[in-house]
């Protein structure tokens, strides 16, 4: 529900202010604030004569029932274009509004007060609200953007009025709030956001989510902003670096006026590249594929011409739901995607839980080396084999490969082979159809396992490199710790080396390998792999046609030099200063595009 | 009438979608069904009255279930309130 500020605050000098957030959806925006406010509204308060009582509580009915078809029709429509997950939020919504206790007491208000439909609603909520003891305040505030939201909702249908949403904003504002609810963020139009700037939420909330895939420049984090700014005002959102700019000055607009232009330029000249395949100079082709994590995210990486799903992540499906999702759950979500990207492979990783990915209620001394991943599915058959058969399930309808996350000892893929020929079994014996032949892939996240990749190459289809673990592990690094992320680096030599040899190893053994980190992300990465000799990479949605343009300007034989000069370095360092030397001197034409490469260097 | 002290259970205890899932389950019966934390009743058929609770995992609450069809009642929504997978 929106609040336009009436008495906008007499501002004569308007100072820069700059407020420091997290960037989850890159680009720029300036443009007009608009304050996006929660809160339970002041309604009238009408008296009612006796007589009149029936039809207003068929009034208030009638309004509960028109909200309903709103939201579920909503539901449905998030439900195909977000996907299944972020459709249960609303579920909550539908579950607010038709909650029968408000429901009961509002038409017990309407009779017993002689009171109008808006004005017993609105008492109602706020009676029940009231309840809440002082230890559980935090747990309620959570839900109250959706209570607000439903509220809003049923009460501007009351009235006959139109909706106040941000879907009837002035075309190119700026989104400030607090946090948004589901069905406001479901369905943003970036004809009319420019930006969004919250105070809430992290990288993977589902405003970011939905901003990045509808490539509307977003920065979360940004505390105490709603206090800063009012309707109107202007601001300028850098969503690469995760700053905003309140009242930006006339010197800060035009440093960035020209970066935003160049900025554009670059997305134009890769937006034509869609339809273009990832081929090298010399005419090696790559398998350029996508991390997805969400249905809509899979949407965006096929509009940026994705030729398949190189990385699937499948903890979302446990950590939203706070438990283990259904076979049946996770064979919707397989196959949905699966569908979606047809005849290019989709590979589904079992889940990665634990590390950073915590199971609610469970905690350990030392998460990264402890009962993580493979490890934690393999001491509990029962869900690792539900998500087994779902995946198998998901194969019949489409391209499905399945990966192994964390593998550290070749027993472990052993064991996990072992229970997907028990699940194949169990389906046979239900009768359930899957592809006999889906193939089997291990991820290259541990030190062990990039030396023995021989070894586990023999044992499998295919192999594809996680480089963030395997840096983490290689270096001993724990990059979410602020003392020692300094010393995580992709690039050092002792990371390259594993890549190396992991690459080398797979194609002795016959079968492709790809990289599914944050290294194929890099440019820098990207040519080093070319050198290596990678098959696949896979990068997040967004950055397909930027990794696409990289490839397409660099010769391999050109990189495979490069290449077998930085494994040889003493250190990372070493190894930067030679690829940024070589990529002027080499690949002068991809140097002048990388927008990218100088953003970070800032 | 069956009334029973339960420890919540589940990873998060009575949060927004399992305290949907709740209402869900406790809507398909007849009978009446209550939830008290503290000393404070709420109806179980409403998610905010339950939300209002702020039942966290492992705290206590007392289920109490009145009505025709009160035992099949009580042990699904016992075993919704308690089950630690969900």
């Amino acid at each position: 529900m929106i609040h336009k500020s009436v008495d906008s605050r007499m501002r004569s000098k308007p100072k820069e202010k700059i407020v420091r957030a997290i960037p989850v959806s890159a680009g720029f925006a300036q443009g007009k604030v608009f304050v996006y406010r929660l809160y339970l509204p002041e309604v009238e308060e009408r008296a009612l004569l006796p007589d009149e009582v029936a039809k207003e509580i068929e009034r208030f009915k009638k309004g509960i029932k028109i909200t309903n078809e709103d939201l579920r029709q909503l539901r449905d429509r998030v439900k195909k274009e977000m996907g299944r997950d972020f459709a249960d939020f609303i579920d909550v919504q539908l579950a607010v509004l038709n909650d029968q206790e408000v429901l009961k007491k509002t038409e017990q208000y309407i009779s017993e007060r002689l009171r109008n439909a808006e004005f017993a609603y609105t008492q109602t909520l706020k009676q029940i609200s009231a309840g809440v003891s002082r230890t559980g305040l935090s747990f309620f505030r959570e839900r109250f953007v959706d209570i607000a939201d439903v509220s809003a909702r049923v009460l501007s249908v009351l009235r006959g009025e139109e909706l106040p949403s941000i879907h009837t904003l002035e075309p190119g504002s700026i989104i400030v709030a607090q946090d948004l609810p589901p069905s406001e963020t479901a369905l943003l139009d970036p004809k009319k956001v420019a930006g969004v700037v919250l105070e809430a939420g992290g990288k993977t909330s589902h405003t970011a989510i939905m901003a990045k895939a509808k490539e509307i420049p977003a920065v979360v984090g940004a505390q105490g902003i709603t206090r800063e700014v009012d309707d109107g005002d202007d601001v300028l959102v850098d969503g690469y670096r995760g700053i905003v700019f309140i009242n930006p000055t006339p010197s800060r607009l035009t440093t960035y006026k020209s970066e935003i232009e160049r900025y554009r330029a670059h997305r134009a000249s890769l937006k034509a590249l869609v339809e273009e395949e990832a081929v090298t100079l010399d005419g090696k082709v790559i398998d350029l594929s996508a991390n997805v994590e969400f249905l809509i995210e899979a949407k965006t990486a096929r509009q940026n011409g994705a030729r398949g799903v190189g990385l699937f992540r499948t903890e979302y499906l446990y950590l939203a739901k706070r438990r283990p999702p259904t076979e049946e759950e996770q064979y919707q979500v397989f196959r949905d995607v699966a569908e979606m990207f047809k005849p290019y492979p989709v590979i589904i990783r079992t889940f990665d839980l634990g590390g950073d990915k915590v199971i609610p209620g469970y905690s350990e001394a030392n998460p990264f080396l402890g009962w993580r991943a493979i490890r934690l599915c393999l001491d509990d058959p029962v869900l690792f084999k539900g998500q087994l058969r779902a995946i198998l399930r998901a194969s019949q309808h489409g391209n499905v490969k399945v990966m192994f996350p964390m593998i550290a000892t070749i027993e472990e893929l052993r064991r996990a082979k072992l229970l997907l020929e028990e699940a194949k079994k169990e389906l046979r014996k239900d009768g359930k159809g899957f592809n006999e032949q889906m193939e089997v892939g291990v991820m290259i996240e541990t030190p062990s396992a990039a030396l023995l990749a021989q070894q586990l190459a023999r044992e499998c289809n295919f192999l594809s490199i996680g480089s963030n673990d395997l840096t983490q592990y290689t270096l001993a690094v724990d990059r979410g710790n602020k003392l020692v992320a300094k010393l995580f680096d992709h690039l050092h030599p002792a990371v390259l080396q594993l890549i190396k040899k992991t690459i080398d190893a797979a194609h002795q053994q016959g079968v492709w390998v790809g990289m599914c980190g944050e290294f194929g992300a890099d440019p820098l990465g990207i040519i080093l792999l070319l050198g290596m000799g990678i098959d696949e990479i896979s990068v997040v949605p967004g950055m397909i046609p930027e990794a696409k343009s990289i490839i397409r300007s660099v010769d391999t034989t050109v990189a495979r030099d490069v290449a077998s000069q930085a494994v040889e370095l003493s250190t990372a360092l070493e190894v930067e200063r030679l690829l940024h030397r070589e990529l002027h001197r080499r690949f002068s034409k991809l140097a002048q595009s990388l927008f990218a490469v100088e953003a970070r260097k800032r | 009438m069956i009334k029973e002290e339960l420890i919540i259970g589940g990873p998060v205890g009575l949060h927004a979608r399992p305290a949907a899932e709740f209402v869900r389950l406790a809507e398909k019966f007849q009978s009446r069904v209550r939830l008290a934390k503290d000393g404070i009743w709420v109806n179980g058929k409403s998610i905010l009255a339950i939300l209002t609770l702020a039942a966290e995992k492992g705290s206590v609450v007392t289920l109490e279930v009145s009505g025709v069809d009160e035992e099949e009642a009580f042990r699904v929504l016992k075993e919704k309130l308690t089950q630690n997978d969900t």
